[in-house]
């Protein structure tokens, strides 16, 4: 079977974010080992570098390689070796833990849209931790007294992250005064 | 009828200026977005394949004007049928015969979201700047679907617009995205072209999406249980064209009166004020006998288009092609077939156009051959004024109305036999190329937009009067000459034993031995048969420009015998010579073979010339003149037999 990829454009003009199904690859970082076809082209300097990010494998063409040119071949190389997802190497044991993969979905996610959106609300809405498959985030600005903030972070970020790391368990709310949790979130000490 | 008839008309357009084409698969909303943008009327239906040709028009843009061209709708850019070659060839950069576009705008129907990004796969490949534009969002989210349009456009790598049913700000957004292309995102990397890696592509753009298949509209999967039920469906259908031709006749009625009254009124002031003895006689009975003669009929046509613009908007037209398509499949036509032979109800013109999106060339002839065979419009005023004749008007069946029933008859009848035909003709046409995919959408039923059905109606009544005013009132004229000359002077009418005072009796000499009477009385030994005499022979050769015209001819000469009351004429008239002299003209059996006659022949040139263009040359348009001619006057023969045994 042929694994679904697409590219998204990536940071650089070499650069492309391909789509993975977020449990394929279990870690983040650039791995310490690429199998079969991808792992050939870069060795063969094609490529410049392959680097695993939730959801995405983000892969940079060396010098002198366009897209359009590469791009049928990278793809091919790409479902041929994510066929055997066991056979990449994370760059070590710690990248491929849940709470190393769990912080980089969470960081990704509060960076992106879902952030936009809760800034775009004068809100602000910060990281402070992850554990056992639970996040943990503040809420301040405008989010704080905001009728509407249960749904934004169900529907929205909870939503978000939950698409990058299926196995989330729950998002928290550091309480904004110790002992009074936040109503729709359960409160877990800081 | 002119193409332009059925939809609106593409405007002479400016070059140089930016173009943009809409692509989209069939029913994607393309033409509605069209109209939106360009203000033009192209015919909208809730129906596969209503945009047959190219169309296009001009859109003010915040930086400008732009041209917008609305093309056919396909599911590929393979192209296998003449209207995906129109795509396919528009797209392609090299063709120096037609500008390519500068942009694309490719439509995709949110609720049917897998299929079209195969469409937009293709469209991403050629190497043009493109947005897509979901449609039916509303709808999606209504049915209970999902869709990230965000997401969506970083998927793609195009900007990404939803524009729901023509909402007027959303169509104000799209308008300035247009006014800047240079800032359209392109995609880095094309999606793949081979179709097994395309579809796991499109499995990955959608899941980025998060798009969720809408559930199957509630409403639209009950009413289809019985709608295109084999039995139920098929019970409906013909009682809703049954109930339909009721419809023309009663409805019709009183706006038909009232319009005759008016040429009544005209009449009377002709006669009154105009004393020029040749111009009172030129108005009276070429203008106001017929032209006028065949403008009562303005209310049927109305009608007709606005009962085919309602069951085309709700959705219901894809419903009947698709019952038809399994009696179309035993004579081993497909449904496309089908399609094309409805809009021939219409017209017989879009019908042959529409025969573009038919891949096999021999299905495409053998349609084309049986298009025109369709009851089109133009039969619409012959078939009333010779059923008037036939069947009193207060006649019934059971509760309806003998007229309406009659009227029907004659439209089954005219279907059967263009299939028949198509049938025929695709046997002829050798063997049968392997299966081609046929792929019939049902689009969810839709309250039909009323602008839709007004423009409709409007734009058939609008050709309708310039038909009448163009070829009818040209040929009409022609006739009134070879009806009126050559005078006869005093000495000659004595000599006849013709009172040169008495003016109805000038009259009717002067007509019984006017140029028309010698062309009608020529060909008499090929009509004489079908029991026509010379005056039915004038009508039969010159509708063969149009087919009204014969109603118009037979309203100026019964005009010409009974000035004041022409309808009465019309039915009193007696055969002048040969063995049935004296006796009524229009008997049962004549008029049966009238009505067959007009069911077959190919009278129209519009249709002739629409053939020859289609294909390319004038082989085709003359082998169905010819045998359409055949298939009239054996046709007309026969029932004349039967009619004048069952009621001699």
């Amino acid at each position: 079977m042929t694994i679904p990829v697409h590219p998204e454009p990536g940071a650089h003009p070499r650069e492309l974010r391909w789509i993975v199904a977020p449990d394929l690859l279990r870690f983040v970082g650039r791995p310490a080992a690429v199998p079969d076809a991808l792992g050939r082209l870069l060795a063969d300097g094609r490529l410049e570098s392959v680097v695993v990010e939730p959801g995405a494998v983000v892969l940079r063409l060396a010098d002198g390689f366009a897209w359009r040119a590469e791009g049928p071949a990278v793809r091919r190389a790409l479902q041929d070796s994510l066929a055997r997802p066991e056979a990449w190497r994370p760059p070590s044991d710690a990248a491929g833990s849940s709470d190393v993969r769990l912080r980089a979905v969470a960081e990704r996610v509060l960076a992106g849209e879902v952030g936009d959106y809760v800034r775009s609300h004068a809100g602000s809405l910060t990281l402070l931790g992850v554990r056992d498959d639970r996040v943990l985030v503040a809420l301040g600005g405008s989010c704080a007294d905001c009728p509407a903030r249960d749904w934004t972070l169900t529907l929205r970020v909870e939503a978000a992250i939950r698409r990058l790391y299926p196995e989330l368990m729950g998002l928290d709310v550091r309480p904004r005064r110790p002992g009074r949790p936040t109503e729709g979130a359960s409160a877990v000490p800081a | 009828m002119s193409h332009d008839h059925h939809g609106g008309g593409g405007a002479t357009v400016a070059t140089g200026l930016r173009r943009f084409a809409l692509v989209g698969s069939p029913n994607s909303g393309k033409s509605t977005l069209f109209n939106a943008l360009t203000g033009l009327r192209a015919k909208v239906g809730n129906y596969p394949g209503v945009t047959v040709s190219r169309y296009e028009g001009v859109a003010t843009m915040p930086g400008g004007a732009v041209v917008v061209e609305d093309l056919p709708g396909t599911y590929s850019l393979d192209a296998i049928s003449p209207d995906e070659q129109i795509v396919a060839d528009v797209l392609h950069a090299g063709d120096e015969r037609r500008p390519t576009p500068d942009a694309l705008l490719v439509t995709v129907d949110a609720t049917t979201l897998r299929r079209s990004l195969a469409m937009v796969a293709q469209v991403l490949n050629v190497d043009l700047p493109a947005t897509v534009v979901v449609t039916f969002g509303d709808e999606l989210a209504q049915r209970a679907g999902r869709l990230d349009l965000a997401a969506l456009g970083r998927a793609l790598g195009v900007p990404v617009l939803g524009v729901p049913a023509a909402d007027p700000r959303a169509v104000d957004a799209l308008r300035r995205h247009l006014a800047d292309v240079s800032a359209w995102e392109r995609p880095v990397l094309p999606p793949p072209t081979d179709p097994a890696e395309t579809r796991v592509w499109i499995d990955s753009v959608l899941a980025a999406a998060d798009y969720a298949v809408p559930q199957r509209d509630r409403r639209t999967a009950r009413v289809d249980a019985v709608l295109l039920h084999p039995l139920w469906g098929s019970v409906v259908f013909f009682a809703t064209m049954f109930g339909f031709f009721q419809v023309i006749f009663t409805l019709a009625a009183p706006l038909q009166d009232a319009i005759e009254a008016l040429f009544g009124l005209l009449g009377g002031l002709v006669a009154e004020f105009v004393t020029v003895d040749w111009l009172a006689r030129f108005l009276a009975e070429a203008v106001l006998g017929g032209v006028g003669g065949v403008l009562v009929f303005l209310p049927q046509i109305a009608l007709l288009f606005a009962m085919i613009a309602l069951l085309e908007g709700v959705g219901y037209m894809s419903r009947a092609a698709f019952l038809m398509d399994r009696v179309m499949a035993r004579f081993g036509l497909e449904g496309r077939a089908f399609v094309a032979l409805l809009s021939a109800f219409a017209c017989a013109i879009p019908g042959i156009i529409a025969t573009r999106s038919l891949p096999s060339a021999r299905d495409r002839l053998a349609t084309m051959l049986a298009a025109p065979i369709m009851t089109c419009s133009a039969r619409l005023p012959v078939y009333v004024m010779l059923i008037a004749l036939l069947v009193p008007a207060e006649a019934t069946l059971g509760p309806f109305g003998a007229q309406g029933v009659a009227m029907f008859g004659l439209y089954v009848a005219g279907a059967l036999a263009a299939m028949a035909t198509a049938w025929v003709f695709g046997r002829l046409g050798g063997r049968r190329q392997g299966a081609l995919p046929f792929y019939m959408e049902m689009p969810p039923y839709r309250l039909p937009r009323l602008r839709t059905v007004v423009a409709a109606v409007w734009d058939a009544c609008v050709s309708f009067v310039r038909k009448v005013a163009t070829i009818i009132l040209t040929t009409t004229i022609a006739l009134w000459a070879l009806l009126s000359f050559p005078l006869h002077d005093a000495g000659r009418l004595e000599a006849a034993g013709i009172d040169p005072t008495d003016q109805a009796a000038v009259a009717a000499y002067t007509l019984d031995r006017s140029y028309a009477a010698g062309l009608g009385r020529a060909v008499q030994p090929v009509f004489e048969p079908l029991g026509f005499d010379w005056r039915v022979n004038v009508g039969v050769i010159a509708s063969l420009t149009a087919r009204e015209v014969f109603v118009a001819t037979m309203g100026q000469i019964a005009a010409a015998e009974d000035p004041e009351d022409p309808g009465t004429a019309l039915a009193a008239m007696t055969v002048e010579d040969g063995p049935r002299a004296g006796e009524p003209l229009f008997t049962p059996s004549v008029l049966a073979s009238l009505l067959v006659f007009f069911m077959f022949a190919l009278q129209c040139f519009a249709t002739i010339g629409v053939l020859r263009r289609e294909t390319g040359g004038w082989r085709w348009p003359l082998i169905a003149f010819g045998y359409m001619f055949a298939l009239a006057w054996t046709g007309a023969f026969v029932a004349g037999r039967v009619v004048g045994l069952l009621a001699p």
